[in-house]
Order: C-alpha cells, then sequence, then structure tokens
C-alpha cells in the first residue's frame, strides 16, 4: 500500500487500455480502444470511460476503491440495433475478466479486485437519424 | 476541546508495531459482585471485583511488512507464544503514550470475501495489570 495519497485514476486507464489496445477483435476487425475520443473518431469504438472513487486502507496505508467504465460505442447504423455493440461488449468482458479472480497489471500498482458491477445500455437519436448506441460498462475496483 | 485521529492510535507489541490495521479498541472491564443485603433499603448495591482487559483489532490481511503480521500473530497463537509487552498508543513510532500491559494473542480470524479485499480480525487478552504509560 502507498503511504502517501495519490490518483490513481490514469494508471487504471492505463492498464484497462494495455489489455484491450489491439485486442478487442470482432467479426475479424480490430475495434479502435481510446482513453479519450478524438475528433474524428472510429463509428465504432471502445472508450475507457469516468473513474470514480475514494480512498480506504488501513492506518498506515491507503487502498483506492471506485468505479472505472468501460464504453462501447456504435455509431455505424442508423438503427437502434445492439448486436454488434454487444457483440464487442463481449469481447472486452473476455479480456478484462478472463477467469473469476484475474486482474492486470496497473503500472506499478497492484490491482486487488476488478470485478464487474453493472450495464447501462444508452441509445441516443440525432437529428440527422445517426444513432449512438452505447453500452456503459462498470466495474468495481479496489488498487493499492 | 483536544480531539485524536484514531489512525494515530495503534497497537505495539514488544517493539514492533501490529501492521494492516484500520481498527483496534481497547476494552477495560470490572467485575461488580453483588452485594445486596436485606438491609440494602431494596437498592442493588456491589463490590468492585476482578478487572480485566482485552484489546481488539481488525484489518485488511497482507502477509508482507516490517512489524508484526497477520501471519505472526497466528504464529504466536499456534506456538502458545508467552506475553508480550502491549501497548495501545497515540505514538506509533515510541509508544510514549496511552496505556500498556502484558498480553497474550487470543485468537485471529482470516476472512476471504469474493471480490473484496482480504481481512483479518483478532484479539489480545491481558494477563495482569494494565497502567497508564507515563
Amino acid at each position: 500500500m502507498s503511504t502517501a495519497s495519490v490518483d490513481i485514476s490514469y494508471d487504471l486507464i492505463d492498464g484497462i487500455y494495455d489489455v484491450l489496445y489491439g485486442n478487442v477483435i470482432y467479426e475479424l476487425e480490430t475495434i479502435p480502444v481510446y482513453k479519450s475520443v478524438p475528433k474524428t473518431p472510429a463509428s465504432v469504438y471502445v472508450l475507457i470511460g469516468e473513474v470514480l472513487g475514494s480512498e480506504d486502507g488501513t492506518k498506515d496505508g491507503f487502498l483506492y476503491f471506485g468505479t472505472v467504465q468501460v464504453i462501447v460505442v456504435d455509431e455505424s447504423a442508423h438503427c437502434a440495433d445492439r448486436k454488434q455493440s454487444q457483440g464487442i461488449l463481449g469481447v472486452v468482458r473476455g479480456l478484462l475478466k478472463a477467469t473469476k479472480p484475474v486482474t492486470f497489471t496497473c503500472g506499478s500498482r497492484t490491482l486487488v479486485v476488478f470485478s464487474h458491477e453493472s450495464l447501462v445500455p444508452v441509445t441516443e437519436y440525432a437529428d440527422n437519424s445517426v444513432i449512438r448506441n452505447r453500452l456503459i460498462d462498470i466495474y468495481n475496483y479496489v488498487l493499492e | 476541546m483536544a480531539k485524536i485521529n484514531g489512525t494515530l492510535m495503534c497497537i505495539i507489541s514488544g517493539s514492533d508495531k501490529l501492521l494492516h490495521i484500520d481498527n483496534c479498541t481497547l476494552n477495560v472491564n470490572v467485575n461488580l459482585p453483588d452485594a445486596s443485603t436485606k438491609e440494602s433499603s431494596g437498592w442493588a448495591e456491589h463490590i468492585n471485583g476482578q478487572r480485566d482487559w482485552e484489546i481488539t483489532f481488525d484489518g485488511k490481511y497482507d502477509e508482507t511488512g516490517t512489524g508484526i503480521t497477520p501471519d505472526e500473530i497466528l504464529a504466536a497463537i499456534i506456538a502458545r507464544s508467552a506475553d508480550t509487552a502491549m501497548k495501545f498508543t497515540t505514538d506509533g513510532a515510541t509508544g510514549a503514550a496511552g496505556w500498556t500491559g502484558n498480553g497474550t494473542y487470543r485468537n485471529l480470524s482470516l476472512a476471504a470475501n469474493m471480490e473484496t479485499p482480504a481481512t483479518f480480525s483478532g484479539s489480545i487478552k491481558g494477563n495482569g495489570a494494565l497502567a497508564a504509560i507515563a
């Protein structure tokens, strides 16, 4: 455990990115993974979203816990079909949680717990009839 | 009024601090045997009997660190180790303030719930007097 309080957000984002980048392959296509959305994003991508959290630990060291979002965004269709985005989400989950107790490397930090909490599906309709499907997967983390 | 941050309060066993603790409690009791008689006018009366004390603690399980780890406490219980001088102190560095007495590790529990950090809890039973650290 760290003896000084720090911000672990980017360590966690980097850790998730390293697991997913280049490995999210759906129907023979590699899906881009972003830490932040570029000006001209792909029509289908995975975005590592917000890290929310607090600190815990012991009398001697800090432990950090909270939630992180991993979002599948699909703007490729003109209908609200989620089949593709759900398929991609399945690939993402398999990479992040290949087995029940698995955790991954987050820089110099130890990821103690990484578990799926909930899924929030969002469908947005724009005036130009473009539809954006967002599947927001929320994971719990405990990091030291 | 001066308040004390509970983070500062810790347990020292011999010269080593108990590690990875997030909560510790000192309990001090005195037994109060009933001394009521027919002359007590219907009021319960007692005398001051035996005193005892105990320290309980819990924390996040970790095998590492320089000090007393949960594994070392477990080993001490299994070995039925002799008492050590315990301090319940606000001064983790020197143990210069608080309370002290000889104590024995009485129990240790390790808990491992799914998808949460493993925890431990235990207690130290006082063996003899508890005294303020001068």
